[in-house]
């Protein structure tokens, strides 16, 4: 099959590798059915397998000049490692006939194999979601250069309230100015993207209807700054969310791989 | 100086070697085996007051052309430029006899000024859209295998039946038509003894049209006599026009050049003429508000008019006419046009059909504000220009930055864009060369570092010409060349002194990867899919309504 024909244009599986998915699960099941006897060698080997296929988008992720040389789609890539990894839980199903295993080897494989499958679905989520929810702001800004515009952004709204009227000047330095100092990396952003900046505009809303000419424009460009602000802090933790996943992934699908060569070290040894 | 007077060139001297050296790459992109036997360093106020071409301009505006005017002695037998080439150039014969045809002739004794392998060209046919001519780079061969003759709108400077030839002799200017529009050669040219040409760079030429009405007059008469016929037959509203009809069409158009920003036509004024845009880009306008809507912009080959005459017959002008650049139009007056609709009742279908997308794209723009938005976004940075314009969905990135990390891992760990750029819904637009139709940026380069990898091909430079001088940096409109260092310095023989011992800077640009020879990296490696190139602002625009 030609890894290239998986198309992923559009996002979830297309039916080339889901077929292929369920044509691979139903032999397995089929013949552990019919022969109860069903080495676990063959098994394993073959849980082996998915365990490495699985692992090839990584490395070749890492591996970047040579992916980027062969210039296949690495959205195919990423496909296969989707699929290698169902097949990867159901090979370990029969592998271990769906028993919970006894030996404390077994058991940390069987604990750090779903640690790595769940947090892949979880990222898997999380790549779905926090895309469009970040897509829905209207400014779109790297992650590395978030430190440096809410510098720029806490300068310019001092300088905006520079010279105004006494109150404005009081409420900024009292309840805002913080806000614009700091990054406000908070959770409330994966359930409310504003960061709930409707209540921390409050007493700016209630100042503005006392003011009037230029003060009212400063406290409208300092409205319109906060908004900036708290979409700068919605990039930084929903990025970092984007970004730090990985570390639940990762280490574990190495400890997946050093368990495993453990499990095989015993095999060849006793 | 009379033009078929002997002009002297000076003994070289050490720089002038040097800086013709480097203008040997730049006018044969590849190799040494160019024609230029010399090349002035540069010509002086008095010695161009001498040319009748530069007649009626004053000091001011000879001394801004003189770093883009020079003069060359070319051996006989060289090929100036080949059809399809790009040149940001013009020639006026001084002494010699030069070849244009039609037939490409692969066999010459020296080097083509600018390379022109035809293999990644395809022209739409002018019936298929707005008479516009499209490029796309991946189905080039496919279309220019075999013996399919090309005609590129515009771009003509003869009006040449294919196989035919004409010579052209002292005092004869040509190669300004393509120049100046931006598009690739139709013909051929080659010097048939030894000439001497001065030779007009791009922004000498606006100025010296712009400049002397009598150079204008000229011009645009030349336009008239070589090219104009082919131009008007291959506008899908003219093609079923008969040639008495475009002759009578021809004697009474007018040539209308465009600065930057000029208003062409406003609301509400009388409708006198129908316009065709020759080059450059046409913006329609309406009253919305206290401000104005963009309805529409117009590239080669279309025209507005059509909607007054027809829809509302003869009435005043219902949008505002501004050209967005440098452009060229052809007026064609009302009267003429009633006459041709009288007894053309195919004309009058076709206007008819142009009008009704006009309509509907005014009152597309004012029930969809973003639609206007997004045109005025794509004419304010270059999007209009583009060719393979990157784009990536918000929707679907993950951030996870590895389109910047595979761009570094094929170009020496330097990446040619960053993920930065204008959002237009949830489409972010990066820095990334557009490739534009015509691009700005390889106008200036003094060692011709920064070229067409041949006809309609992509834009690259080649790092071992690039002096560093930042020119193309700083005519790239749209931000896409970067400065950098390499960790070298200047030779202590560099030329011109000044760098001596500096570090050397190189200018870098996305090159869609064609140096490393594979599929634009920044989007094969993209693991969600969401990273794209489209081909033109039409392209994109149907990603971002296709739910309307
Ligand atoms: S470098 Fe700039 S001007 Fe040149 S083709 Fe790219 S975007 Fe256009
Ligand atoms: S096409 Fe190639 S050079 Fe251009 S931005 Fe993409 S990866 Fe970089
Ligand atoms: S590789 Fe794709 S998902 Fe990752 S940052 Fe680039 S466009 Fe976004």
């Amino acid at each position: 099959m030609n890894i290239r024909a998986l198309d992923l244009q559009k996002i979830g599986l297309t039916p080339g590798p889901l077929t292929l998915f369920f044509a691979i699960l139903g032999l397995a099941l089929i013949s552990a059915l019919l022969a109860r006897d069903v080495s676990q060698t063959v098994l394993g080997a073959v849980t082996l397998v998915f365990l490495f296929l699985s692992s090839v988008y990584g490395v070749r992720r890492r591996l970047r000049v040579v992916a980027a040389a062969r210039a296949s789609q690495a959205a195919a890539w990423l496909q296969w490692h989707w699929v290698a990894s169902g097949l990867l839980f159901f090979g370990f199903l029969f592998h271990t006939q769906g028993r919970f295993p006894g030996s404390a080897l077994g058991f940390c494989l069987w604990l750090v194999l779903l640690w790595t499958l769940i947090s892949g679905l979880l990222g898997w989520a999380i790549q779905r979601w926090v895309p469009r929810v970040l897509a829905s702001l209207s400014t779109e800004v790297l992650f590395e250069r978030i430190p440096e515009l809410v510098t720029e952004l806490s300068i310019k709204a001092q300088k905006t309230v520079a010279g105004s009227h006494p109150s404005l000047e009081n409420l900024f330095h009292r309840r805002l100015l913080r806000r614009f100092q700091n990054i406000n990396h908070s959770w409330v952003f994966v359930f409310d993207i504003s960061g709930g900046l409707a209540k921390h505009m409050k007493g700016l809303h209630y100042l503005m209807g006392f003011l009037s000419g230029s003060d009212l424009e400063r406290g409208q460009k300092l409205e319109s700054l906060l908004k900036t602000k708290a979409e700068l802090d919605a990039h930084f933790t929903l990025q970092s969310l984007l970004r730090n996943w990985l570390y639940w992934h990762v280490p574990a699908a190495f400890l997946l791989w050093a368990l495993v060569l453990v499990h095989l070290f015993t095999l060849i040894y006793y | 100086m009379s033009e078929n007077e002997h002009v002297e060139t000076e003994q070289p001297g050490k720089t002038m070697l040097k800086r013709m050296e480097q203008y040997r790459d730049r006018w044969s992109s590849y190799g040494n085996q160019t024609g230029i036997q010399e090349l002035s360093e540069g010509l002086t106020i008095e010695q161009l007051q001498k040319l009748e071409l530069f007649d009626g301009i004053g000091p001011n505006f000879l001394e801004k052309m003189l770093p883009d005017i020079s003069l060359a002695l070319w051996r006989p037998n060289s090929v100036l430029f080949e059809e399809g080439s790009y040149i940001d150039l013009a020639f006026y014969v001084v002494k010699g006899e030069v070849e244009v045809s039609t037939q490409r002739n692969p066999v010459h004794a020296n080097a083509p000024l600018f390379d022109s392998t035809l293999r990644s060209m395809d022209v739409r046919a002018p019936e298929a859209g707005q008479g516009t001519v499209v490029l796309k780079r991946k189905q080039l061969g496919l279309e220019f295998s075999g013996e399919r003759s090309i005609t590129f709108l515009a771009s003509m400077d003869m009006d040449l039946p294919k196989g035919s030839a004409v010579r052209l002799g002292p005092g004869e200017f040509f190669g300004e038509i393509g120049a100046l529009s931006g598009w690739p050669q139709s013909v051929t040219a080659v010097t048939q003894s030894e000439c001497i040409l001065i030779q007009i760079r791009l922004p000498a030429l606006r100025i010296l049209k712009s400049k002397a009405p009598s150079v204008k007059a000229k011009l645009d008469e030349r336009y008239k006599q070589r090219t104009l016929t082919h131009h008007l037959q291959n506008t899908p509203l003219f093609s079923s026009l008969s040639d008495r009809d475009v002759k009578r069409l021809i004697d009474s158009v007018e040539l209308v050049s465009c600065e930057p920003g000029q208003k062409i036509v406003g609301f509400g004024d009388p409708l006198e003429a129908l316009y065709l845009v020759r080059s450059g880009f046409v913006k329609l306008t309406q009253p919305f508000g206290s401000g104005e809507l963009l309805v529409s912009y117009l590239s080669k080959g279309m025209s507005f008019g059509e909607v007054e005459l027809l829809v509302h017959e003869k009435g005043p002008w219902t949008a505002s006419a501004y050209s967005v650049e440098y452009a060229e139009l052809v007026k064609i007056p009302l009267n003429v046009l009633d006459h041709l609709l009288s007894y053309q009742p195919v004309l009058e279908d076709k206007l008819w059909r142009t009008s009704a997308i006009r309509v509907r794209e005014a009152g597309y723009s004012q029930r969809n504000v973003l639609m206007p938005e997004f045109r005025q976004l794509a004419l304010d940075s270059g999007l209009v220009q583009g060719t393979s314009i990157l784009a990536i969905d918000l929707n679907r990135c993950t951030r996870c930055d590895d389109c910047v990390t595979a761009c570094a891992s094929t170009h020496g760990g330097r990446p040619r864009f960053i993920r930065e750029g204008n959002k237009v819904q949830n489409w972010l637009i990066p820095k990334s060369c557009y490739h534009c139709l015509d691009p700005v940026c390889l106008v200036g380069c003094p060692t011709g570092s920064i070229h067409r990898g041949g006809a309609a091909e992509v834009i690259e430079i080649q790092d071992d010409l690039c002096i560093g001088c930042g020119a193309c940096a700083r005519n790239c409109p749209y931000d896409a060349i970067v400065m950098h260092g390499d960790g070298e310095k200047w030779p202590d023989d560099m030329i011109p002194t000044g760098l001596r011992g500096k570090d050397r800077l190189i200018a870098s640009k996305c090159d869609l990867c064609s140096q490393a020879g594979h599929e634009p990296a920044c989007v094969s490696q993209c693991p969600q899919g969401c990273a794209t190139r489209v081909e033109s602002v039409e392209a994109f625009q149907t990603l971002l309504f296709k739910e309307d």
